[in-house]
């Protein structure tokens, strides 16, 4: 595998470093996952296996941490601390988020550990990062996709702005989103501290900093040509068409799906799909694009009426075979029976107790000319608490009373 | 400069729109030195406006037209002395050049193409055309940003698939080449958007596979936060989100608001409980919001420890003296702006950050030095249209 041989620690809880950490572990890397004696909080965040009355064994953290061995350590002790800094040294990455309140004593570590441990890169992911006036101001998951900018840009634009406030991403997609980042961060600290940077390189990531530069290359583009009105309201196309195409959502029995026929070509196929309905021959409705923008809505309701009467997948199946751009908005449903993830077998398989479920792998396919492969629908579970201890404190040659007497002011 | 990981790595760059272009200008930045293949032919590389000179910071242009036999033979030399070749043309395109990987790799066998695409160069949907914004529907995250709607508002159709296809194809690219350095591994890498877009929403998938499907349909929806979400505050498109997590945020909270009524309720003294009344505790929000300052109640929520922030547009963004600090955005030489590195090392460094290239800059120094061509056969080949 690609990271054969690459040893990381992970520190700290979140969900952006539990992530950039396991595609590390995905490209072959030894993940070592650092918990305090009580386990990771996200241990306790949902979904659960067995529910939400459960409120343990949580299915979150088997996705974000498995193939990943977990030792358990409390470096806010003298003698954890030490633990911790053989362990540093023993690594080429160091993935650390620590939660605000434990932000002071971890810099302090971190300073100690890098003199100690300087082959080692870093990577301290933060939400609003290290440094900066605004370094140590609350934040949120949710407040930083609103000062970032990002969640103005997903509601830009609408027609009522008093109603249709800014909005996030969906799902887990701002931590995890950072996590990627954070995993191509760490990989750029490693291969700088192999080309001679020394100390290796501290990675200084924040979601802030991600979102605000990373994600809206469109709306800087404008700020680049002159523009200063950013407002989100009299722009009731704009959101509506998107680099550059027409795309409309329409309606079926069972759901949406979208479709694109943005080219005159691709308009002319797209309405033989739809039965070539009187209307299609209206040129003062859809004689050309411009047209066709302009009497967005009118169009929609005329599509919509054909739509109504039948599924996604049959709309899905006459687009495709008119090669019109078009594909069903998916539910979760949709998306765990897709025959298309199922045929690049982009599921692995979580198992927990005994009980078995679909998780998404690496959204890669490659083979090395040694015939070196990334594996797909692996079987897969996470670490339990500890699980790598006796393992990781007999290499440190800790004997059985070293082991007793830790336990006993709970370092591990 | 060590830190520029990538120097001495050359990627040839058939690339455009936008996911491969920030996928090459991130290796850019890292001291790759990426050639894009370009052509007057094409008016995405004419026109250059938009986002195209925010994403090709950093890299060197040709102009080839690689329809032509010239222009074919030229990629294949280049190939042969280069590290990296990715594209992501529709299926097909390349090997009906003679330039796909099971070409060109007979050339330099241990190149490292990497393809990007809408779903993959596998399987039953392969062929099928899939723009960024439907591969947004086809993942099922639009709907989980807010309700589908004909006009498709709110539903956070801006930039999402593409970025994030270039964060993972960095991630991958830079894997392999530290493979290909130790082991002189080449190899052929397949990345799909739409699985790179479904990754990123376990949450959902989850509850479906465990039979606890997922009901949250909002992107300002945080299922661990008490009171949380979006308020609307005095004035024109004016909110905030505010997020509840901590006892002591809590506090903080009733003490600005002056409700500390809401400190003796039992019921709200810890997370779950104040979960369970997040509706009611969203409503007590809600009405001290609505008379608010933006800018204010944002400044005395962070004075009270509570997490919060004031909803920002891009014009306000890019002069934030937060990030100014942090140098995130970087002042081109004809004044523009575009963004460097998405982190920083602690030293400050974010990055090979130079303006993007003119169509076909770059010309001498590919074809002269680095290809050794002379003159009259580059000028052979501008005759017959293999560099245009």
């Amino acid at each position: 595998m690609l990271l054969d041989g690459v040893r990381v620690l992970e520190l700290g809880s979140g969900l952006a470093s539990s992530f950039a950490a396991r595609i590390l572990s995905d490209l072959g890397a030894e993940v070592l996952k650092v918990e305090p004696p009580s386990g990771d909080v996200l241990r306790h965040v949902g979904p659960f296996w067995g529910g939400e009355d459960a409120q343990q064994d949580s299915a979150l953290f088997g996705y974000l941490n498995a193939g990943k061995q977990s030792v358990t350590l409390d470096w806010t002790q003298p003698a954890g601390a030490e633990l911790l800094e053989q362990l540093w040294r023993k690594h080429a990455i160091v993935i650390e988020s620590a939660s605000e309140d434990d932000r002071p004593g971890t810099a302090a570590m971190l300073a100690r550990t890098r003199a100690a441990a300087p082959g080692t890169a870093i990577v301290s992911i933060t939400t609003m990062g290290l440094v900066g006036p605004l370094a140590d101001a609350p934040s949120s998951g949710l407040t930083v996709q609103h000062l970032s900018g990002f969640a103005h840009n997903n509601a830009r634009s609408v027609l009522d702005t008093e109603t249709q406030s800014p909005v996030g991403g969906a799902d887990h997609e701002q931590p995890l989103s950072v996590g990627i980042c954070a995993a191509s961060s760490a990989l750029w600290g490693l291969m700088a501290a192999e080309a001679g940077t020394s100390p290796a390189p501290h990675v200084d990531l924040s979601a802030f900093d991600f979102l605000a530069s990373s994600l809206s290359p469109d709306p800087l583009g404008e700020w680049n040509s002159g523009e200063r009105n950013f407002e989100r309201v009299g722009r009731a196309f704009k959101g509506a068409v998107v680099a550059g195409g027409l795309v409309w959502a329409l309606e079926c029995k069972d759901g949406w799906v979208m479709v694109s026929p943005r080219e005159q070509h691709q308009w002319e196929r797209w309405v033989e799909v739809l039965g070539h309905p009187a209307w299609a021959d209206d040129a003062a409705l859809c004689g050309d694009r411009q047209t066709r923008r302009e009497r967005f809505i009118d169009l929609f309701e005329h599509m919509s009426k054909w739509s109504r009467t039948r599924s996604k997948a049959e709309v899905f199946a006459g687009a495709r075979g008119a090669r019109v751009a078009c594909f069903p908005i998916s539910t979760m449903a949709d998306i765990l029976n897709n025959a298309q993830l199922q045929h690049r077998q982009f599921f692995d398989t979580l198992t927990f107790g005994g009980r078995s479920i679909p998780v998404p792998g690496l959204p890669v396919h490659f083979e090395t000319t040694a015939g070196h492969a990334l594996p797909h629908s692996r079987h897969l579970a996470a670490p339990a608490l500890g699980d790598a201890n006796e393992r990781i404190f007999r290499e440190f040659g800790l004997g059985k009373s070293d082991i007793e007497r830790l336990r006993a002011v709970q370092t591990i | 400069m060590s830190l520029e990981a990538l120097r001495g790595t050359r990627i040839i760059d058939f690339t455009w729109v936008l996911a491969g272009p920030m996928a090459t200008k991130m290796l850019a930045m890292m001291g790759a030195e990426v050639i894009k293949i370009e052509t007057s032919l094409r008016p995405e590389f004419t026109r250059r406006g938009g986002h195209y000179p925010i994403v090709n910071n950093s890299k060197k242009s040709i102009a080839v037209n690689i329809t032509t036999a010239g222009g074919q033979d030229l990629i294949r030399r280049l190939a042969k002395i280069s590290d990296v070749v990715i594209e992501n043309f529709a299926d097909g395109v390349l090997r009906k050049y003679g330039l796909a990987y099971e070409h060109l790799r007979q050339l330099r066998p241990d190149l490292l193409f990497v393809s990007g695409s809408g779903v993959g160069r596998s399987g039953p949907d392969k062929d099928t055309l899939a723009y960024g914004t439907l591969l947004q529907a086809y993942s099922g995250r639009m709907s989980m940003i807010g309700p589908i709607n004909p006009r498709l508002q709110r539903v956070g159709l801006t930039g999402w698939t593409d970025p994030v296809t270039a964060m993972w194809e960095t991630v991958i690219i830079l894997a392999a080449l530290r493979h290909r350095k130790r082991t002189g591994e080449g190899g052929y890498f397949d990345v799909s958007m739409l699985e790179g877009t479904v990754a990123l929403l376990p949450d959902a998938l989850l509850r479906e596979a465990l039979g606890q499907p997922s009901d949250v349909h909002d992107g300002n929806w945080e299922r661990d936060a008490s009171p949380a979400g979006v308020f609307h505050a005095n004035g024109f498109d004016q909110w905030i989100s505010v997020s509840v997590r901590t006892d002591a945020q809590w506090r903080g909270l009733c003490g600005l608001i002056e409700r500390p009524d809401l400190l003796d309720r039992v019921e709200f003294n810890d997370v779950p409980g104040r979960l369970a009344a997040k509706d009611g505790l969203n409503a007590i929000l809600a009405a001290w919001v609505k008379d608010q300052d933006a800018t204010d109640a944002e400044a005395a929520l962070l004075a009270a420890g509570v997490p919060a922030a004031r909803a920002r547009h891009t014009g306000e963004v890019v002069v934030d003296p937060h990030l100014a600090a942090r140098d995130v955005f970087k002042t081109m030489p004809d004044g523009s702006l575009t963004n460097g590195l998405p982190w920083r090392d602690t030293s400050g460094w974010r990055g090979v950050v130079e303006r993007a290239p003119d169509l076909g800059q770059d010309s001498d120094y590919v074809f002269r030095k680095v290809l050794g061509l002379g003159r009259t056969e580059i000028d052979a080949l501008i005759e017959s249209g293999a560099i245009c």
